[in-house]
């Protein structure tokens, strides 16, 4: 059985949809953090991206 | 194959022929040229002038939408190391030559096809070539070309409106007691900034906010008539509707208009803002991509208009923009592309385009306009 990934910021186990693809973002049932699948094996999360505001087109 | 270097070479070449908006067609032309010699199964000038070039066969489509005119104004171009200066490096010559870079580079999957748009008046209230565009073409996904960075997906932009206010009052004597043409058009300018502030009123992020900007002021007086006329650009947040705007704007001037002078007022660029979905699969492509390069992608919202704010609406797809540079010298007499990360974001969209998927689960953008 494949170890649930944990959540960068606060450790919990973060469930993942049996049908989660690479790159999807999912956030943290405990701390409620965006995080991004990046990695399918191992199951693997990091912090979603950060939105950021830029002057121009 | 296209080499980076030959990527390069396009650049330099592209940027080296002038395009400010409406006056595209050697540009368009040279680009075709270019898209035809590298691999594309059709390249053309379309009804609009627009440069087009087309790879891969089948019912799924790509649309790859840059622009290929500049604003004015034609800073030497010349390479300095890795740096190439000149106008349209970052707006937006690099990222739509670095679209046909990529669409030349890539083994565009099976049942896909990639449509790469150079699209002329970009950079003038008309967008005649994404309008064109518009009607031509009805993409699974979309990328805008417009400088991200290479490690950035943007994925909204403010919308506009622009306000052009003359006011006329009869010639009077400055020791006299009436307000000049001069300190109606001031007067105008603070109501509207006040009210603009009040909008902001707790608004921290700058995308939210609407901004008022005072771009000229002129006066003259004939001896019989003063007269005072201003430019307003404003920059509205979502979902701020630009006609919603333009009416209270309409109720604001007459309110701060005296009573002696008369008010011309005349309202264009109605657009609003548009922001994308951050997650689905064209997202996720460029993310992969950006993080095999070693990046870590980020999301940005930006301040300005794109070809963005019609395609997305318009077209209802996975939509972001994505372009190698600083938006930061968009416009500027130091505009410049550091070739390095031209290269990043040619690598970056040629893995994403190698990696389209068979199977396509879409999840359209959604867009609202609703008043301030």
């Amino acid at each position: 059985m494949t170890a649930l990934p944990t959540c960068p910021t606060c450790d919990a186990v973060v469930p993942v949809p049996a049908d989660v693809v690479a790159n999807e973002l999912i956030s943290c049932p405990d701390c409620g953090s965006d995080l991004e699948v990046v990695s399918l094996n191992p199951l693997t999360l990091d912090l979603a991206p950060d939105v950021e505001e830029d002057w121009g087109e | 194959m296209t080499s980076p270097d030959a990527a390069v070479d396009l650049l330099e070449s592209l940027v080296r022929i002038p395009s400010v908006s409406g006056d595209e067609a050697a540009a368009s032309a040279h680009l075709v040229t270019w898209m035809a010699q590298h691999g594309a199964s059709r390249a053309f000038v379309d009804g609009a002038g627009n440069a087009v070039g087309v790879w891969g066969h089948g019912p799924r489509q790509l649309v790859l939408l840059g622009h290929i005119d500049t604003v004015g104004g034609f800073p030497t171009v010349r390479r300095d190391g890795d740096l190439l200066y000149g106008r349209g490096t970052v707006d937006a010559k690099g990222p739509l030559c670095a679209f046909a870079a990529a669409a030349s580079m890539a083994a565009v999957p099976d049942g896909w096809q990639v449509v790469v748009i150079g699209a002329v008046e970009e950079e003038c209230p008309t967008s005649a070539g994404a309008h064109f565009a518009i009607g031509q073409y009805a993409p699974d996904l979309c990328v805008i070309g417009e400088p991200s960075r290479w490690d950035r997906l943007t994925l909204g932009y403010k919308g506009r409106l622009i306000a052009d206010v003359t006011l006329t009052c009869p010639h009077s004597h400055s020791a006299g007691q009436s307000a000049t043409a001069a300190e109606a058009a001031f007067a105008v300018w603070r109501d509207v900034s006040d009210y603009a502030n009040r909008i902001n009123d707790g608004r921290a992020r700058v995308f939210d906010q609407l901004d008022a900007a005072l771009m000229r002021i002129n006066t003259a007086d004939d001896g019989l008539t003063q007269t005072a006329s201003l430019s307003l650009g404003f920059r509205l947040p979502p979902p701020a509707d630009p006609h919603t705007l333009e009416r209270d704007l309409r109720d604001l001037i007459a309110a701060s208009t005296p009573d002696a002078a008369a008010v011309d007022l005349r309202f264009s660029s109605h657009t609003p803002a548009f922001t994308a979905e951050r997650d689905h699969t064209l997202s996720r492509l460029l993310r992969a991509a950006i993080r095999a390069e070693g990046g870590t992608p980020a999301f940005v919202m930006k301040t300005g208009t794109s070809d963005m704010n019609l395609a997305g609406p318009a077209w209802n797809c996975p939509i972001l923009a994505y372009g190698p540079g600083d938006s930061a010298l968009d416009h500027t007499p130091n505009e410049h592309i550091d070739l390095n990360e031209y290269r990043r974001a040619i690598r970056i969209l040629t893995h994403t385009l190698n990696a389209l998927p068979r199977e396509l689960s879409v999840q359209p953008a959604s867009e609202t306009p609703y008043a301030l």
